[in-house]
């Protein structure tokens, strides 16, 4: 019987389906610390540079929204975090994650915006899977390619300089040079679709 | 047949991972550039080799032999992605620190080569007490190049960089980073691990001659 067809297959099906049960149980448990833990020592010590000195009136993280993206390719449900910060009753500041397809997997980044001048107050790659040397380099915070969008203006967008924006790329990562600008340009478009209304709350 | 206690034993000297059986030398070259990432590497190995051998001699009369490398796999790689998200959630330090290492277990030849070799022979006893040999003496290996890596590299050992358990041996001067960075570097691990070979061949030959005499 070990070696009729249908027995190798329910043998693979039930251990695979088996596998698969016991992940989703362990990844239902484990997403929300992580997920606490990224908003408490990534994006919270981020925003804390990215907004010093404004004295803002609200705890940031605290408000924070769930911004629905619509559906992807795969009619999976996207969403994003957004983060508001209020000064005199008026949204001055905003801050929000996206994610672009990079050489090695998903670069997701978080952009702050000052709504008032239209600037990029800074970026900060949450997680990447670029090549170690090359794309990597994103994660480094004192990069240049990083520190170049600090003050940038966003009203026409992000864009490479190659495509005639303002962005220099990393020399040897250009893929995931463009992915991380693709992600911030992501970002000041919904900032500007979604912030005004958000602001009028 | 080898007793109990000497099959949980061969894996700390006799089969030693890395220096005997000479497997699993992607991890053991990439992650030891510290004590922690060291410590670290080897026990998430261990519970993926553990555990995977439990449930392969467990499973070693259903598994049709012709399926077997695809359900071996199958059950390592839930392991290994079980334990990447505990670490994830519970050590994110050592677990950014191990980076993608941690995913690439499923292809160690070490888990794969257990279950090849002895889980899909053997019982359930034996099997743990195999995996649990094995990953240790992985466990020990790794800790070992890395504190000798990191020590010669940093003059510094890493225990635990979460509870900050950081010891600095040999203080260096104001600003100066390395002690002897080549230790550090890729070139660094292979030096090292032929050191450590040339040494445990050393040992075992001596014993060797004196066990003759």
């Amino acid at each position: 019987m070990r070696n009729k067809i249908w027995f190798m297959a329910v043998v693979l099906g039930v251990v695979a389906f088996l596998a698969g049960l016991a992940l989703s149980g362990v990844k239902g448990m484990t997403t929300p610390i992580i997920e606490k833990r990224i908003l408490e020592q990534k994006i919270k010590p981020s925003l804390d540079k990215f907004f010093d000195g404004l004295d803002l009136e609200n705890d940031c993280i605290e408000d924070r929204q769930v911004l629905d993206l619509g559906k992807d390719a795969r009619g999976r449900k996207q969403v994003t975090t957004l983060f508001l910060g209020k000064k005199g009753g008026k949204t001055v500041v905003a801050a929000l994650q996206t994610k672009a397809a990079g050489f090695g997997g998903d670069i997701e980044v978080l952009t702050a915006f000052s709504l008032d001048d239209k600037k990029i107050l800074g970026v900060k790659t949450l997680s990447q899977s670029e090549t170690m040397g090359l794309g990597a380099r994103v994660s480094n915070d004192a990069e240049p390619f990083i520190q170049q969008f600090g003050g940038m203006n966003y009203s026409d967008g992000v864009a490479m300089r190659s495509n005639g924006g303002q962005v220099d790329a990393i020399s040897g990562a250009t893929v995931s040079s463009v992915a991380f600008t693709a992600a911030v340009n992501r970002a000041t478009v919904l900032v500007e679709k979604n912030v005004d209304s958000a602001a009028a709350n | 047949m080898k007793t109990l206690t000497q099959e949980f034993t061969k894996g700390l000297w006799e089969q030693i991972p890395p220096f005997r059986l000479v497997l699993g030398l992607c991890p053991t070259l990439a992650v030891t550039k510290s004590l922690e990432g060291g410590w670290g590497m080897g026990l998430a190995t261990t519970f993926v080799l553990v555990c995977s051998n439990i449930f392969i001699s467990a499973l070693r009369n259903v598994i049709p032999p012709k399926v077997r490398i695809a359900t071996f796999i199958v059950i390592i790689a839930t392991f290994v992605v079980i334990t990447e998200l505990v670490m994830k959630a519970y050590t994110p330090m050592l677990s950014e620190t191990l980076g993608v290492f941690i995913p690439l277990i499923v292809v160690n030849c070490i888990i794969l080569g257990r279950a090849e070799a002895f889980a899909s022979k053997n019982g359930v006893g034996r099997s743990l007490l195999d995996g649990l040999g094995i990953g240790l003496g992985f466990t020990l290996a790794l800790a070992v190049l890395g504190a000798l890596r990191e020590l010669l590299g940093t003059g510094k050992l890493t225990m635990f960089a979460q509870a900050n358990l950081d010891l600095t041996i040999i203080p260096l001067g104001e600003g100066r980073e390395f002690l002897f960075k080549f230790m550090v570097d890729p070139p660094g691990a292979f030096v090292c691990l032929g050191a450590m070979l040339l040494l445990m061949n050393l040992i075992s030959e001596r014993s060797a001659r004196s066990k003759a005499a």
